[in-house]
């Protein structure tokens, strides 16, 4: 009986370590500033040369006992196309989300999308780090698609993404002139 | 025995429940985006405004004078476009006379021009043909009609009724327009290219000689 007794309350020891453990996970951006950009074609050149937006946002990931998954998408009431505050025009066609483009990188190159990628809506986004499937296999900094624990305090190569901003409206389309607005979600996600 | 099999058995119903309520952990982080899109639409004149005519001989009232790629224009745009031109008076200015004799009120028709560009307007300067005064343009308020003379595009939206966005750069044959000009006084002075004859109601049907100017309005507007 006294044996039976020990071994219970090594069960309720154990139990409550690994429940202390799992509450040990987190995922975090840290430092958030959740910033405005604006871009302003008020030129012929800055429609043909587009208006490039250098480290537009910083995304200080701070993840500890979990593997994590990264991604990135629009949120606007038409899925697709820009929210439209204010038309200048009659003509031209309402511009889509995709003539964003971003390029959202570390300086160990971890992310799976290196370049500039147009934006896509939330409901299909873009995985920077892992994919919607779940577990994937782990990778460790500095390797592309690190998606173990990690922060960007003790290894910025891996864990401080920075985001360059790109529009080039171009001529070959008309859109119609007007001042449009969307939301950019970066979401950081546990990979269960 | 009993008693620590229904605790570990409650043990492991806690453990599970504990497992089942654990949500998946995650942040998020935004950008509010404003992307502002002026519609823009740049005319450039590349040379001179100012065009020079004297007629000091015979030959020259006789053949007259046409100054070719006597303006040159640009058009730069963001937005489906027409450009018009109109006098912006009835008439020439004279400023200065020479003689008494013969009339001071040029109509602004006197003055020919064509475009290097292609109209399909119905109204149009494909060839030389006579500008048109403010009054007969059918410019009202700066806006074109149909009576409107076109370099570019025509009055109304349909399609083939503007000319589409682009640079000069780009796209030299439709946005660069070579303007040339023409002056044929004849003799007597009486201009018989233009449209509008001098001296209506009896007056002299001859021009004065003297010193006169015209401005000439080149006009880009967002195909409304």
């Amino acid at each position: 009986m006294r044996s039976d007794t020990i071994k219970l309350f090594f069960v309720v020891i154990s139990v409550v370590l690994s429940s202390q453990m799992a509450e040990g996970q987190s995922v975090n951006f840290d430092l958030k500033t959740s910033k405005n950009i604006e871009f302003d074609f008020n030129t012929i050149n800055k429609y043909v040369n587009g208006i490039i937006a250098y480290n537009a946002c910083e995304l200080n990931v701070n993840v500890s006992g979990t593997q994590w998954d990264m991604y990135v998408g629009a949120t606007t009431s038409k899925p697709g196309y820009w929210d439209v505050t204010e038309e200048y025009s009659n003509s031209g066609d309402y511009p889509p989300i995709s003539i964003l483009q971003l390029r959202i990188n570390n300086s160990s190159n971890t992310s799976q999308v290196p370049g500039f990628f147009p934006l896509t809506d939330i409901s299909s986004p873009t995985y920077l780090i892992g994919s919607a499937g779940a577990p994937d296999a782990a990778v460790n900094c500095p390797d592309q698609g690190t998606n173990q624990p990690g922060d960007y305090n003790s290894s910025p190569g891996c864990y401080k993404f920075r985001v360059d901003m790109k529009i080039t409206p171009g001529l070959s389309t008309i859109y119609k002139a007007g001042l449009y607005t969307l939301r950019i979600d970066y979401i950081l996600i546990q990979d269960l | 025995m009993k008693k620590i099999l229904f605790l570990s058995i409650a043990v492991a119903l806690l453990f599970g429940a504990q497992q089942t309520t654990k949500a998946q952990l995650s942040d998020e982080e935004y950008n509010y985006v404003t992307m502002d899109l002026r519609g823009i639409l740049n005319l450039t004149m590349t040379t001179n405004p100012q065009v020079d005519f004297t007629f000091k001989t015979i030959q020259e009232y006789q053949r007259g004078i046409t100054k070719f790629n006597a303006t040159q224009l640009e058009v730069d745009a963001t937005l489906a476009w027409d450009l018009f031109v109109y006098a912006s008076t009835n008439n020439w200015t004279q400023v200065e006379s020479y003689s008494t004799n013969g009339n001071p009120v040029l109509p602004a028709e006197i003055l020919e021009m064509q475009s290097s560009v292609t109209s399909t307007a119905t109204v149009n300067m494909n060839s030389f043909t006579s500008l048109l005064g403010l009054g007969h343009s059918g410019v009202n308020n700066g806006m074109p009609t149909g009576a409107t003379q076109f370099l570019a595009g025509a009055s109304g939206t349909a399609a083939g009724e503007s000319f589409a966005p682009g640079t000069a750069a780009g796209n030299p044959d439709t946005h660069k327009f070579r303007i040339d000009m023409r002056l044929l006084p004849g003799i007597p002075a009486t201009f018989p290219n233009s449209i509008e004859t001098i001296g209506v109601g009896g007056e002299d049907n001859f021009a004065q000689a003297g010193y006169y100017y015209l401005e000439v309005v080149y006009s880009l507007a967002e195909d409304l």
